[in-house]
C-alpha cells in the first residue's frame, strides 16, 4: 500500500488546521454561509438534507484494516455508528456536527486519509478496478498510475477552480470493472505491439442528466507522458470548458460539441508546449511509487487442495458463496473474496460501527490487513488463502456479511437517494430493500443469473441507473414517488447507455413491474444468456408489451 | 394555506422548525404555524434574522397541514425531512432530540 512521505502528511496536517480555522471563524459568524461553502465542500463537508454529511477519499479503493478501525472509532465517536461505502471508492458518514468535523479529520490524518477533494470543481477522488494488483488478467497494477494521478492532482493550484468536477477511473484489464468509459476521463493501461507499457486515454465520459460515453482521444500513450497529457487536457478544459451553464459544464459537453478531433487537435497542440517539462515521468520516480505497491510476501501454496475441495463439497451455502463471491488470485493457492454489503432487504453499502471492526479483523486474520472498496458499494479481502476461505465465510456468516449474491439481482447500486440527499426527487434505498426482499431466494437468484441492477434517486445519477442492465430513476410525479425503468445499460467493457422503457411506474407497483420485466427475460432467454444479452438480442418489445400491456403499438 | 419555516441547524446541521417565541426546535409539531401571507413574511423575515445572526442556515418555508392537530408537511420530501430517514427508524425525528434553542 502507498505511505505517506512527509509533504503528504504536512499537506494533510496543514489542511486540517487551516480548515479548523474556518469552521472557527464560521461558528463565531465570522464567515457566512456563502463564504464557507465553497471552502467546506473543498474538504468533502455537504449540508445534506438532514446533517452536514463528511464525504472521505478511500484512493482507488485501497485501505487498510487499521483505517477501517479508524472509521469505525469515527462513526462511533462523532456520527450515529455507521459509515456508507459510495459508488466512487468514497465513504460518507451521515450526521457530523460542524464543530467534530476538524477533529474527525485531525483523527483521519492520523492514518493517513482525508476529504479533500471529495467534492467541489476539482479533481475527484482518482478510482481504479478493485481486483487491482492482484487479478490474473491484468497489463499491470493500475493503482501505481492512479497514485501518480492523486499526487499531480492534490491540491494542483491551476486545477482547483474547473468548470465542473472531474472523475478519473483506471483499469489494466480486458474486464472494466472501474466503469472507466462514464469517467471524465477514463485511463486504460496497456502494452502495445512491441511490449511497452503505455494509456489509451478516454475522455468526456459522464452519467448525470446528459449519460455519454467516453471517447478515445489517444490509443497509446506511453507511460512517462501520462502527467503532461492529462496536464494539457485538463488545462484545454479548464480554458473553454463552458461556465455559463453548470449543466453544460463538463467535460462530456465539451466533447459532444468540439468533436472528438478538433478537442484531440487543442490538446496535442498544447501537449506539445510541455510533454517535455518536467512533468514527463522520471523512470526512477515511477520505480518509486511502484515500490508501495509490490505485492505482499506470499506463501508457496497449492490451488484447490483437497481441503478446500472437501469443504465445498460438504457445505453447499460455501460453495455457493464461492461460486459467486471469490475470483481467482494472481497467485497460486490465493483467493480475492468480495463481501458483499448488501444483504437481503440492507442498505447497500452501509456498514455499522461494530461491522467495520469485524471486518478490520477478518483482513487482519486473512488478507494481510488489507483491503478494498468497490464502485459497487462492497468490500473485498484481496489475499486470502485459499485454505483459509472456509474459516472466512464462516466468520461472514455469522455477521450476516456472506451473501452469496456478487454481481446477481440483490447486488443493487444504489444511491442514498431521498433518505438522506438534499438533491433527491426520490428514495433509493427502499427500493433496493423492496427488490431485494422480493427476490431473497438465492436459488432463483442464480437461475436469473448476472444482472446489474442501479437506482438513482434523482437525475445526478449517482446510482448510475443509466448503466444498469436494469436501471431506475427516482422521480417526483405530483408529489409521489414514480421510477422511470431503464434497460440494456452497461458500465463495463461492453458499455451502453440503457433505454427507457416507458413512462414512470408509481412507487408502489415499481417492484412488481421490475418482476415482469424478470419474467420477460426468463421467458425469452436461450441457454447461457445474461439479462443483457437477451435484451440485446430481442430488443425492448417484448418488455415493452408485456409491462405495458395494449398500450403501445410495436412494429413487429 | 398553512407553512412553517424551516432551516438546518449551524452547528449540528439538524433539521429545525421556527418556534413563535423565536427560537428553533426539532420537531415540526411545536412550529409556529403561519396561516396567512402576512404573517408568512413576517415569519420569513424573522427567519433570515436567525441565519444573519449564523444561528440557522438555509431558511426556506414549507406546506403544511394538521390532521388531528398533528402537523405534517404536504410533500414528501419535507415529510421526510421533519421524520428523518425512513431506512432509519431509530434515527427518526421523535426519538431523536435537537436541542431548541
Amino acid at each position: 500500500m502507498y505511505q505517506y512521505d512527509e509533504f503528504d502528511h504536512s499537506l494533510v496536517a496543514e489542511r486540517t488546521e487551516q480548515f479548523r480555522g474556518q469552521v472557527a471563524r464560521r461558528l463565531a459568524g465570522d464567515l457566512t454561509e456563502d463564504e464557507f461553502k465553497p471552502l467546506r465542500l473543498m474538504n468533502g463537508l455537504y449540508l445534506q438534507l438532514h446533517a452536514y454529511m463528511l464525504r472521505v477519499a478511500i484512493p482507488y479503493g485501497t485501505f487498510s484494516s487499521a483505517q477501517l478501525r479508524k472509521l469505525a472509532h469515527i462513526a462511533n465517536k462523532y456520527d450515529r455508528g455507521y459509515g456508507h461505502f459510495t459508488t466512487r471508492q468514497n465513504i460518507q458518514f451521515n450526521w457530523p456536527k460542524l464543530e467534530d468535523v476538524p477533529d474527525m479529520l485531525a483523527e483521519l490524518a492520523e492514518v493517513e486519509m482525508h476529504a479533500i477533494q471529495t467534492s467541489g470543481n476539482c479533481i475527484r477522488n482518482v478510482t481504479a478496478d478493485q481486483f487491482a494488483g492482484v487479478i490474473a488478467d491484468e497489463v499491470d497494477d493500475s493503482r501505481t498510475w492512479a497514485e501518480i494521478v492523486r499526487q499531480w492532482s492534490t491540491l494542483h493550484p491551476e486545477f482547483t477552480y474547473l468548470p465542473r468536477k472531474f472523475k478519473f477511473a483506471f483499469s489494466a484489464s480486458e474486464h472494466d470493472r472501474a466503469a472507466v468509459r462514464f469517467h471524465d476521463i477514463g485511463v486504460i493501461v496497456k502494452r502495445n505491439v512491441e511490449g511497452e507499457l503505455g494509456f489509451e486515454i478516454m475522455v468526456g465520459g459522464g452519467l448525470g442528466r446528459t449519460p455519454m460515453m467516453a471517447k478515445t482521444l489517444r490509443r497509446f500513450l506511453p507511460e512517462r507522458h501520462l502527467l503532461s497529457y492529462i496536464e494539457a487536457i485538463l488545462r484545454v478544459y479548464n480554458l473553454i470548458g463552458r461556465r455559463d451553464n453548470k449543466y453544460k459544464a463538463r467535460i462530456k459537453i465539451l466533447v459532444h460539441e468540439l468533436g472528438i478531433d478538433e478537442l484531440s487537435g487543442l490538446v496535442e497542440a498544447e501537449w506539445e508546449r510541455i510533454r517535455d517539462s518536467d512533468l514527463k515521468l522520471p523512470e526512477e520516480e515511477i520505480r518509486r511509487i511502484r515500490q508501495h505497491f509490490a505485492p505482499p510476501v506470499y506463501e508457496v501454496l497449492e490451488d484447490d487442495t483437497p481441503e478446500f475441495a472437501a469443504h465445498r463439497f460438504e457445505n453447499a451455502a460455501f460453495n455457493r458463496w464461492v461460486g459467486t463471491n471469490v475470483v481467482t488470485h494472481k497467485q497460486t493457492g490465493y483467493a480475492i473474496a468480495t463481501i458483499s454489503l448488501k444483504p437481503v432487504g440492507g442498505v447497500p453499502g452501509d456498514v455499522t460501527a461494530m461491522e467495520m471492526e469485524a471486518i478490520a479483523d477478518l483482513a487482519d486474520s486473512f488478507s494481510l490487513g488489507e483491503l478494498r472498496a468497490t464502485h459497487e458499494q462492497n468490500l473485498v479481502l484481496p489475499h486470502v488463502r485459499q485454505v483459509d476461505l472456509y474459516a472466512l465465510w464462516s466468520a461472514l456468516e455469522d455477521m450476516g456479511f456472506a451473501t452469496p449474491n456478487a454481481g446477481l439481482i440483490s447486488d443493487i447500486i444504489a444511491c442514498p437517494g431521498m433518505d438522506y440527499c438534499a438533491l433527491a426527487t426520490a428514495r433509493s434505498i427502499p427500493v433496493a430493500q423492496r427488490i431485494s426482499q422480493r427476490f431473497a431466494d438465492l436459488d432463483r437468484q442464480l437461475d436469473i443469473g448476472e444482472l446489474k441492477v442501479k437506482i438513482s434517486g434523482c437525475i445526478n445519477a449517482c446510482g448510475h441507473h443509466h448503466v444498469g442492465h436494469i436501471g431506475l430513476l427516482g422521480v417526483d410525479r405530483k408529489g409521489e414517488e414514480f421510477y422511470q425503468i431503464t434497460l440494456g445499460g452497461s458500465a463495463a467493457e461492453d458499455a451502453t447507455v440503457g433505454t427507457i422503457i416507458g413512462p414512470a411506474i408509481a412507487s408502489e407497483a415499481v417492484v412488481d413491474a421490475f418482476e415482469t420485466l424478470i419474467d420477460v427475460y426468463l421467458s425469452e432467454r436461450n441457454e447461457g444468456e445474461r439479462f443483457l444479452d437477451t435484451y440485446r438480442r430481442v430488443g425492448l418489445a417484448p418488455f415493452k408489451e408485456t409491462l405495458y400491456p395494449g398500450k403501445f403499438h410495436v412494429a413487429a | 394555506m398553512a407553512h412553517v419555516i424551516t432551516a438546518n441547524d449551524l452547528k449540528t446541521g439538524l433539521v429545525v422548525y421556527q418556534t413563535d417565541d423565536n427560537g428553533w426546535s426539532g420537531s415540526v409539531q411545536v412550529a409556529e404555524i403561519l396561516t396567512d401571507e402576512k404573517t408568512l413574511a413576517g415569519g420569513l423575515s424573522r427567519a433570515k434574522a436567525a441565519e444573519g445572526n449564523q444561528l440557522v442556515v438555509g431558511v426556506y418555508e414549507v406546506e403544511v397541514e394538521a390532521n388531528d392537530g398533528e402537523v405534517q408537511p404536504t410533500r414528501y420530501r419535507e415529510r421526510l425531512r421533519a421524520h428523518g430517514p425512513s431506512t432509519h427508524p431509530e434515527f427518526s425525528r421523535q426519538t431523536d432530540t435537537v436541542e431548541a434553542r
